[in-house]
């Protein structure tokens, strides 16, 4: 990995110095650093590794002059902060893991080196990065962008996807092309409605070792979508179709998979209206097909459940499953208008969300041969089928109400049923159903001092029973002071009623941000885009500086 | 409409004629040739990990098609591997854990291990080094890039049981197959088969598994974690030059002698490539 530090330093800092004498280019950025302090908590089950303190971190540095951009990308961990993935110790250590040039006019773009990059709605390819879950799936190798005619925009990839500090053993090729219908056709460039159709295809090599199973070494997926709006709808589709593609997500198994979503959706002024499903099987796709975890992932499905913010109604998120799911979402939002008896004087909005989960109908491919047995065609499925298991199901209804020009409020009820042995990869754990009640409250007390407060409540019988948390936060100018505390005082144990308490400030000012915390964090998991990553209990000292220049 | 469906049909088969689709039954018709080359695999598992039984279902189906060529261990260890509860009633109160088991993979609190264990099933083939960890699914795969090779040293072990004091005597001889400098370790572990313990298996209702059988359980090592180095400074080794090495174990208190092997394995300490790797009863 050390290799790749000299050149690209070199090239920004020779930029840099050119850019400053003869004033040509520009260089931005950001930074952040993460560290904690590790504390021994047995009671909550809070573990100080050997180094004590542990450290994420990286900056990015971008050099733009005209058509011409580069940039590179330090990262730092000394060594990786408890909780992301780590396994083996392969994510230890510093270098520059991330370089790469663009060239670009208006009708081609070439970059070389590394790059993230989405066809469609990513159910064939979706490369990206997500600090908060330790995942980068960037690919290295070379893109090309062409737009040879209005309206019609073409992609074409290749490269080989990081992993850590080295690269996947895959090989990933695509195309992906963008058909604008009123673009190209510029007799219905000004039409009331627009469509577009878009198509890709992506293949991946790895060669075939093992010695019993005869593996493809070559797995194409091809997927075709449309974007259709009229006025205030808008209509969006995509299908994708992968062969044959035994790995360890599916238990070398040699169906094929399949994936539709559909998204519509209507908005006029104060109303905007969601409705969404999809159909997914056997739709997990890397660039190795022994991945686990959340390595070398070539796609993502998107999910269609609705990512919370507060603690405790992120409890139990959703996590995609790539093997096999069906599910479907609304959401309603409706702002009353000012000067109504809702809207009052300074408005009103309020949010219903509803979405489920279930999972597929399989079936046995013969008598004989169990569901999902290795080496096998694995089970039957007829497209668009749904099982009887509820995976998740999540009901929420927001009420955000100014009332004030010093007092505003957000009120949150939340009602889910959360399958978690599906979604946490047990076997015996009960289905939890929970109910959660969130009020959200900002208070302005003088033209600098505002305290903002969240009082949250979760309820349930299963898993570890009833949770409270109340959370204080003072801002004055540039500063924050926070206090919050977690408290499951519903637990079944009363040894394990443990008041989760955390206080810090912060400082914020021209795009720098200091915080520093001291407190216990309680065992979760958290989730970002459906992808998700278990959190452990810890106990200690938080230190983040970030910056963007 | 009908063309657009022609010419899409049309891209999509050109795009797809370079997949490889796979007819049934899936299997590789070649069968690889083995020259004597044993492969040692360790699994790291827990028996509170419930997805490690599909990790020793992969150990015993490589185990039934390649009987001559794999020398498992199942390493007790990590978060999974912990003992839950000190009273013999319950589930999972057996304690598999051994101090090399736990200098390989740490006890999934405060440490580790060596392997620095993240996760559960999860194991290695034929290398010690944790940058070699991977999926189950994958271990056939690694398998298979060493059992056509030619081994470089032959293992030998001599073990003889002493009742009266329920120890076991060991006798290991190393013999070169080549001419060499490589700086070479051999180990010697102790593991049992047999065990009737808990175990959590997910593929199971009720998981909770009362009398599952435990396989190539790492009981021990008669000479460390990493064993004893036999050729040091890269001096060179001759083409049948023996190395012998005589090593004493006391069994514990609840081992079954019938059902103990001893694994002996050779190392390139450099490398840490396992040369050559051998299993025996102790008593036949």
């Amino acid at each position: 990995m050390k290799h790749f530090f000299v050149v690209p330093v070199l090239l920004v800092l020779g930029f840099n110095a050119l850019a400053q004498e003869q004033n040509y280019g520009q260089i931005t950025g950001n930074f952040q650093a993460d560290a904690q302090y590790y504390i021994t908590d047995t009671l909550i089950g809070a573990s100080s590794p050997a180094e004590k303190t542990m450290l994420n971190s990286y900056a990015n540095f971008i050099y733009t002059l005209g058509n011409f951009s580069a940039g590179f990308r330090y990262e730092g961990y000394m060594n990786t902060m408890l909780g992301f993935p780590n396994l083996g110790g392969v994510n230890d250590g510093i270098g520059i893991p991330y370089r790469w040039a663009t060239f670009s006019n208006n009708q081609l773009e070439v970059t070389a080196g590394n790059f993230y990059e989405q066809f469609g709605n990513g159910l064939i390819l979706r490369s990206y990065e997500e600090k908060q879950l330790g995942y980068d799936n960037a690919f290295d190798g070379i893109r090309v962008k062409i737009s040879p005619y209005n309206g019609i925009h073409l992609k074409a990839i290749a490269g080989l996807q990081r992993f850590y500090w080295q690269k996947g053993p895959g090989i990933v090729k695509g195309v992906d092309g963008d058909f604008l219908i009123n673009e190209i056709f510029s007799g219905i460039r000004d039409a009331s409605w627009q469509l577009g159709f878009g198509g890709s295809f992506v293949t991946k090599y790895q060669k075939d070792e093992d010695p019993i199973y005869d593996l493809p070494q070559n797995v194409g997926a091809a997927a075709g979508r449309i974007n259709f709006s009229l006025a205030g709808f808008n209509l969006i589709s995509e299908y994708a179709y992968k062969i044959n593609d035994p790995s360890s997500d599916n238990g070398l198994i040699f169906r094929p998979g399949q994936a539709l979503m559909i998204n519509a959706s209507y908005s006029r002024s104060g109303l905007g209206i969601i409705l969404s499903t999809k159909w997914v099987d056997n739709m997990s796709f890397r660039s190795d097909r022994y991945a686990i975890g959340t390595d070398l992932h070539i796609n993502q499905i998107p999910e269609i459940t609705k990512n919370h913010a507060y603690s405790l109604t992120a409890f139990y998120p959703y996590a995609t499953q790539p093997k096999g799911e069906w599910g479907v979402q609304g959401e309603v939002f409706y702002r009353f208008k000012r000067g109504t008896a809702l809207g009052g004087k300074y408005g009103t909005a309020l949010a219903v969300n509803f979405s489920r989960i279930q999972n597929t109908q399989q079936t046995q491919v013969d008598e004989f041969t169990p569901i999902g047995a290795r080496g096998t065609y694995g089970y039957n499925t007829a497209f668009f089928s749904i099982g009887d298991s509820v995976y998740f199901q999540d009901l929420n209804i927001e009420f955000a109400k100014k009332w004030s020009s010093t007092f505003k409020s957000t009120f949150t009820y939340q009602n889910i049923i959360y399958n978690y042995n599906v979604l946490r990869g047990t076997a015996d754990h009960e289905t939890v159903y929970a109910h959660c009640a969130v009020a959200d409250l900002t208070f302005g007390i003088s033209d600098v001092l505002s305290l903002h407060t969240e009082m949250q409540a979760l309820f349930t019988q299963q898993d570890k029973g009833n949770w409270a948390m109340l959370m204080l936060e003072f801002s004055i100018p540039n500063w924050f002071f926070t206090i919050a505390d977690n408290w499951n005082y519903g637990n079944a144990d009363p040894t394990y009623r443990t008041h989760y308490l955390m206080g810090g400030f912060g400082y914020n000012n021209h795009g720098n941000r200091i915080q520093l915390s001291y407190g216990k964090q309680r065992e979760g998991i958290t989730c970002v885009g459906g992808v998700c990553r278990a959190v452990p209990a810890s106990n200690g000292i938080m230190l983040t500086i970030s910056s963007t220049f | 409409m009908k063309r657009t469906g022609i010419l899409t049909g049309i891209v999509l088969s050109i795009f797809f004629a370079g997949c490889d689709i796979v007819e049934s039954p899936y299997l590789e018709t070649d069968t690889p040739v083995w020259n004597g080359r044993k492969i040692l695999i360790l699994d790291f598992t827990g028996h509170m990990c419930g997805n490690c039984p599909s990790a020793h279902r992969t150990l015993s189906q490589l185990q039934e098609n390649y009987p001559e060529a794999i020398v498992p261990i199942a390493v007790h260890c990590g978060y999974f591997g912990v003992v839950a509860t000190s009273n013999p009633n319950q589930p999972y109160h057996y304690n598999f854990n051994t101090g090399v088991g736990l200098e390989l993979g740490g006890n999934g609190f405060t440490n580790y291990g060596y392997y620095n264990i993240r996760s559960q099933p999860i194991g290695v083939v034929n290398q010690l080094i944790p940058e070699a960890l991977s999926a189950h699914d994958a271990w056939a795969g690694n398998m298979a890039s060493y059992y056509s090779l030619f081994p470089e040293v032959q293992v030998q072990i001599t073990p003889v049981f002493d009742e009266s004091d329920s120890s076991i005597n060991l006798t290991i001889d190393v013999t070169a197959q080549i001419v060499s400098t490589r700086n070479l370790n051999l180990a010697a572990y102790i593991t049992e088969s047999h065990i009737i313990e808990w175990q959590m298996d997910y593929t199971q209702s009720p998981s909770n598994v009362q009398n599952y059988e435990h396989n190539h359980v790492l009981r021990g090592s008669f000479n460390g974690t990493w064993g004893d180095a036999i050729n040091t400074a890269n001096a060179a080794i001759t083409r049948n030059q023996k190395f012998t090495k005589n090593y004493s174990l006391k069994t514990g208190t609840d081992w079954v002698p019938e059902n103990l092997s001893v694994v002996a394995f050779v190392y390139d300490s450099d490398t840490k490539e396992v040369l050559q790797a051998e299993e025996t009863h102790v008593i036949e």
